[in-house]
């Protein structure tokens, strides 16, 4: 297998950050946008979920980030893309009336329509990324290095990316078209941008981080260069094991549990840690990619060390599993 | 009142649906809970959304399809039979949701002819909503699960829901589509005169007329006859649609529906289930059931406290010895302490995460289940059984020690 190593996540513009609920997507999306302003970029974060997760990441008792959002670090500005706040922003650039698309945008007859029409947030979402991709200063220079994005988590993962072109064939002219094209073609510019998939090493976010990745380079094409495997435990409990078993089980321990619990914990350790070695090793074969392993916490992010180890590990290199250890 | 746990779910109701953020072993507990009650004698379909590989291979039906396939599982024998089906033998079938199709198949049976169904599949609008748009699995989903409960097949059908940022994306799919089809801007749409002629729109106020204005603006000339002719296509449809969402609708939120809440044990995952709760209870949905899932076992009658493995502890200090002189492994004893820390730690780190769950599902006197993790593949039929099991029993403690247990 020719086994390349893609090159850094910082030469991107945007990063499309992307997994199945439960896989720590955000956490990983959040952990990227502070690695990269670490780094000197000046950096985007733009969270789309219906509930904001993001400012939870850096502040303790968080306050919402809404669509005009703020600077949680320097150099790290987050937002929440809200979709009705950006379409009102859309409309308003479009028409150039604010007042008259405001009143248009609260009639009744309007807001039944944007409940029942599928892919209308998904298109103004990654309108509102493609506009920041494009905003310049002064000197005309991009505003923003790096746009990282918190994608939605539906079942289809990719739905979100699929919407500009959906909507090229079901309209055929007009603004709206042109705007879907050009949104289209940030997607699938592979200088600019990348999708990021986040997985576990588990069955079925294996399986479903497959078939994502089938989806974005069959039916969207959109850049992918690497898995990061989010949660990866360590080999700790394997080779502990056999050495358990040659103990004494009425071996008297003043504050550790009894041998016997001992060996049950660890057994119970072991058969993770094997099962989370084959996943991450069958994700890699599957999709022909090499992972970017994110280490498991046990005290779930509440401490600084925690996370300190996650930026650290974010713009590590890849690896290609090969077998797992014996 | 007479409150229902899980227990009574199993046994009476004829829809559980299993809502929750992914990643938390919804599809595992949903195939767990209807093998539970096929082996209690209910004749049972598990409808899933995941296509999972190894949940097809414990079920044994090869690949899951979007046509229910029958489960053997007489290798597990019975369960004790509930008193009304004490003589039924229970079945199991298991299916996969399958957006496309049935919208296609809904098409197909609604359109009054042939011209009007090819028509409707060859419009643009509408194959830009069929099209696996996010919501269009969420509709499909009820007018499936629709046609099953109609069906009279199942006693009770367990229903897996897709993944989705609001638990209730699900239920207020078929409120959505309703509103969509009995609203004005439709009905409007559907009429000749505004497709013909936008100064149509002219004669039906101000307010229309702005907003059909805004659209053409937007989205170009041609969307607006794209919209009233699929429109006009579909108006055959809407009538049954709409009378199809809102029996499902009064269905899921009636006395045979039950729903479980299923969760992780990990913190951040468990933010979202609290917003789920407050959701289903906004809604007024029976919920019966909060299962926090695959929690990592503590074998312990004390809590885990990660602090009494400290290093710094001198009788930890001796314990390592003893586990080094016992193996005649150098640093043994600590790196067995190391291990022990980090599963404490992991352990306590869900509890903390867990409390204000349980304590919320508590005040709303719903019954709380833990689960705990099996470590390897859920990968036959046995193992899926081991959680049924599970279930069944931690069910039954809390509703002996419950203060709102079943009379």
């Amino acid at each position: 297998m020719m086994q390349t190593m893609p090159p850094s996540l910082l030469d991107k513009r945007v990063i499309i950050v992307t997994g199945k609920g439960g896989t720590g997507k955000t956490t990983v999306a959040a952990c990227l946008a502070d690695a990269a302003r670490r780094q000197g970029k000046r950096v985007v974060l733009a969270e789309t979920a219906a509930t904001e997760s993001i400012a939870a990441c850096f502040e303790s008792s968080p306050q919402p980030l809404g669509y005009k959002g703020r600077e949680l670090r320097p150099n790290l500005y987050a937002l929440r893309i809200e979709p009705e706040a950006a379409l009102a922003e859309y409309l308003g650039l479009q028409i150039g009336l604010r007042g008259l698309t405001d009143r248009v945008l609260r009639t009744d007859m309007f807001r039944q329509l944007l409940e029942a029409v599928p892919g209308w947030r998904e298109l103004i979402i990654l309108g509102k990324i493609w506009h920041l991709e494009q905003k310049t200063d002064v000197s005309n220079r991009p505003v923003y290095d790096l746009i990282v994005v918190d994608a939605p988590a539906t079942g289809h993962g990719l739905t979100f990316l699929d919407v500009p072109r959906v909507v090229q064939t079901a309209v055929r002219a007009g603004p709206l078209s042109r705007h879907a094209s050009w949104v289209e073609s940030l997607i699938h510019d592979r200088e600019r941008t990348l999708l990021l998939p986040v997985t576990l090493p588990e069955e079925l976010p294996v399986l479903e981080t497959h078939q994502l990745i089938e989806r974005a380079r069959n039916t969207i094409d959109v850049g992918v260069d690497r898995i990061i495997v989010n949660a990866m435990p360590e080999m700790h409990a394997k080779p502990l094991t056999p050495i358990l078993e040659s103990l004494p089980e009425n071996l008297q321990l003043d504050v550790l549990p009894p041998v016997a619990m001992i060996k049950g914990i660890l057994a119970h350790s072991e058969r993770r840690e094997s099962l989370a070695f084959r996943e991450r090793q069958h994700v890699s074969r599957l999709c022909g990619l090499p992972v970017v392993d994110l280490p498991f916490s046990s005290t779930a992010f509440e401490s600084g060390d925690d996370w300190a180890a996650l930026v650290d590990a974010i713009l590590g290199d890849c690896v290609w599993p090969g077998e797992s250890p014996q | 009142m007479n409150r229902r746990d899980l227990r009574s779910a199993l046994r009476d109701s004829r829809i559980i649906v299993c809502a929750g953020t992914g990643g938390v072993g919804k599809t595992t507990i949903s195939a767990a809970l209807a093998l539970e009650a096929a082996r209690a004698g209910r004749s049972t379909l598990v409808l899933t959304i995941d296509p999972a590989r190894r949940l097809a291979d414990a079920l044994g039906v090869g690949e899951l399809g979007s046509t229910p396939q029958p489960v053997d599982f007489d290798s597990l024998g019975e369960r004790a039979k509930t008193s009304t089906q004490s003589h039924a033998k229970g079945s199991l079938s298991a299916m996969m949701l399958d957006p496309k199709p049935t919208f296609d198949a809904l098409v197909a049976r609604f359109a009054p002819d042939e011209a009007a169904r090819e028509r409707i599949l060859e419009n643009r609008i509408y194959q830009h909503l069929s099209e696996a748009l996010a919501g269009t699995a969420e509709y499909a989903a009820t007018i499936q699960v629709h046609d099953l409960i109609e069906s009279g097949d199942y006693d009770l059908i367990v229903l897996d829901t897709p993944p989705a940022d609001h638990a209730l994306d699900f239920l207020r799919a078929p409120k959505r589509m309703r509103e969509f089809l009995e609203s004005r801007f439709v009905k409007t749409l559907v009429r000749p005169a505004v497709s013909a002629s936008r100064f149509g729109a002219r004669l039906l106020g101000r307010g229309l007329e702005r907003v059909l204005a805004l659209i053409d603006r937007v989205a170009g000339g041609g969307f607006l006859d794209d919209i009233s002719e699929f429109m006009q296509a579909i108006d055959g449809l809407s009538l049954g649609l709409g009378e199809r969402s809102h029996r499902v609708e009064e269905f899921l939120l009636g006395p045979d529906a039950s729903f479980i809440l299923v969760c992780g044990g990990h913190a951040r995952a468990n933010a979202s289930a609290l917003d789920f709760l407050s959701e289903l209870d906004a809604f007024r949905v029976p919920l019966v059931s909060v299962i926090a899932n695959r929690l990592r076992p503590w074998p312990l009658d004390r809590p885990p406290r990660p602090e009494d493995y400290s290093l710094a502890n001198p009788l930890v200090e001796s314990d390592m010895k003893k586990l080094d002189d016992a193996s005649g492994v150098g640093k043994f004893g600590e790196a067995v302490v190391l291990h022990l820390t980090e599963h404490a730690e992991v352990c306590a780190s869900e509890n903390r995460a867990l409390e204000q769950i349980e304590t919320t599902a508590r005040a709303g006197r719903i019954q709380f289940l833990r689960i705990l993790e099996l470590a390897g593949d859920i990968d036959r039929l046995e193992r899926l059984a081991q959680i049924g099991q599970m279930l069944s029993e931690a069910a039954d403690a809390a509703g002996k020690k419950g203060p709102q247990s079943d009379p």
